[in-house]
């Protein structure tokens, strides 16, 4: 049979790796005011993801598959399109910052992919932003305060995934996962 | 519809069935949405043209208060936006930007109020995505009820235990996200279980044979070839138009 990039146990995986960041997305409101706060647990489950499936483009793709369910679902202020586009940017963001840092289970490593991929969701809105013609001035102003939050909370994020990791080491998950492929 | 008992979550899928577009091919309505977001980049006259006729065309469809719900969650944003431009800059600008950001924001909407993910997964084996990715796809939006579940559990169990307790504030935040390891790690376990159970299961089912056939297929009817025929029509008037 030919062999495949993902099997499908990692592929079965990441699609409910997708679903875990949507139900986190939805469930669990943390008392912080200030916008991007939900990406802790995002980035942390992206970043647990890339690890537990250690190929190129797993991030991406939990990120485009709870970008699609998060825009089906109504999640997000300015629309599907947006959305989907932003969730799908999280996890490329965090695959692109892993092939660089190459380590998710070191907390610097993984908090640098994890803020670099919710800066990448910063990014979306900013394009859509100017997409729409508005000056680069009020653009800046209108999402300046957003993005110093979604720099601390991407980070933050990365640090519970590497923490997560850790856990799930002692744990022995990963010899668990070892014995399914 | 209500797919509440479906999904089981506080935020339900809101299928409009009673929609004249809900029969229409995720093709056509996908088509349709990508065309439509092409119109943000109009200047003022035409895109006020072409934001007249996709309102006629949603109250056509029964979809306006669906958009006009996405418009509602913008209302703050639009405001400041269009008090801002048409005080600093002109009434023309405020007025492009805030049908742009309009448009941006609820033209998607037409497809994700009246597709189902089967549906999608259809359209997305079409579009030559491997069924594997396809399905696992589908696969998500059918267990988000069952993992929706399983995290309330954790949540409470951990709640219960004096294991976890939302971050309250910015003083000691890293210790307090050390705390919510004891929400991701069960969740990741619980996960990889159901993952694994679902592999077997779709194994025992012959999931990767290679002479599988599908069980709906797409086709298109007299309304997709109708709406796709609107669609070039609006087109057409607003490239002719100066």
């Amino acid at each position: 049979m030919k062999e495949r990039y993902f099997s499908t146990f990692q592929l079965f995986l990441l699609a409910l790796f997708a679903a875990l960041i949507v139900v986190a997305k939805i469930a669990l409101h943390l008392p912080l005011q200030l916008s991007g706060h939900s990406g802790i647990f995002w980035m942390a489950i992206i970043i647990v993801a890339a690890r537990v499936v250690p190929k190129r483009g797993a991030a991406s793709l939990v990120g485009l598959t709870s970008g699609i369910m998060a825009a089906f679902l109504g999640l997000g202020d300015l629309g599907g399109l947006n959305t989907l586009l932003s969730y799908t940017m999280a996890g490329i963001g965090a695959d692109l910052g892993l092939l660089l840092l190459r380590d998710p289970e070191n907390y610097a490593c993984a908090m640098l992919a994890g803020m670099f991929g919710h800066l990448c969701k910063f990014i979306v809105k900013w394009i859509f932003g100017m997409a729409a013609g508005a000056p680069v001035g009020f653009v800046v102003l209108g999402l300046a305060k957003a993005l110093v939050g979604y720099i601390v909370f991407g980070a933050l994020g990365g640090l519970l995934g590497a923490l997560t990791l850790a856990a799930l080491r002692k744990a022995g998950f990963f010899t668990y996962l070892l014995e399914k492929k | 519809m209500n797919l509440n008992s479906t999904y089981g979550m506080t935020h339900a899928m809101r299928i409009i069935e009673s929609s004249p577009i809900r029969k229409a091919d995720p093709r056509t309505k996908l088509a349709l949405c990508l065309c439509a977001s092409l119109a943000v980049m109009l200047p003022l006259g035409k895109i006020i043209f072409f934001a007249i006729i996709y309102v006629i065309f949603l109250l056509w469809a029964r979809l306006l208060p669906e958009a006009a719900r996405q418009a509602w969650k913008l209302k703050w944003i639009l405001g400041v936006l269009f008090l801002v431009d048409w005080l600093v800059i002109s009434l023309d600008l405020a007025v492009v930007v805030t049908l742009r950001l309009l448009l941006m924001a609820g033209v998607f909407a037409m497809f994700f109020s009246t597709t189902t993910p089967s549906e999608l997964c259809l359209a997305l084996v079409w579009l030559r995505v491997p069924y594997r990715y396809a399905f696992s796809i589908s696969l998500s939006f059918q267990t988000v009820s069952s993992i929706d579940t399983e995290w309330r559990g954790i949540l409470e169990a951990q709640r219960a235990r004096g294991a976890f307790e939302a971050p309250k504030g910015w003083r000691y935040i890293v210790e307090q996200v050390r705390n919510l390891v004891s929400l991701t790690v069960p969740a990741v376990v619980l996960t990889a279980r159901r993952a694994w159970s679902m592999t077997e299961a779709a194994y025992a089912r012959g999931f990767e044979s290679p002479h599988r056939t599908a069980f709906n297929r797409l086709s298109m009817r007299a309304i997709d070839w109708a709406i796709l025929a609107g669609a070039g029509m609006v087109a057409a008037a607003i490239i002719i138009w100066r």
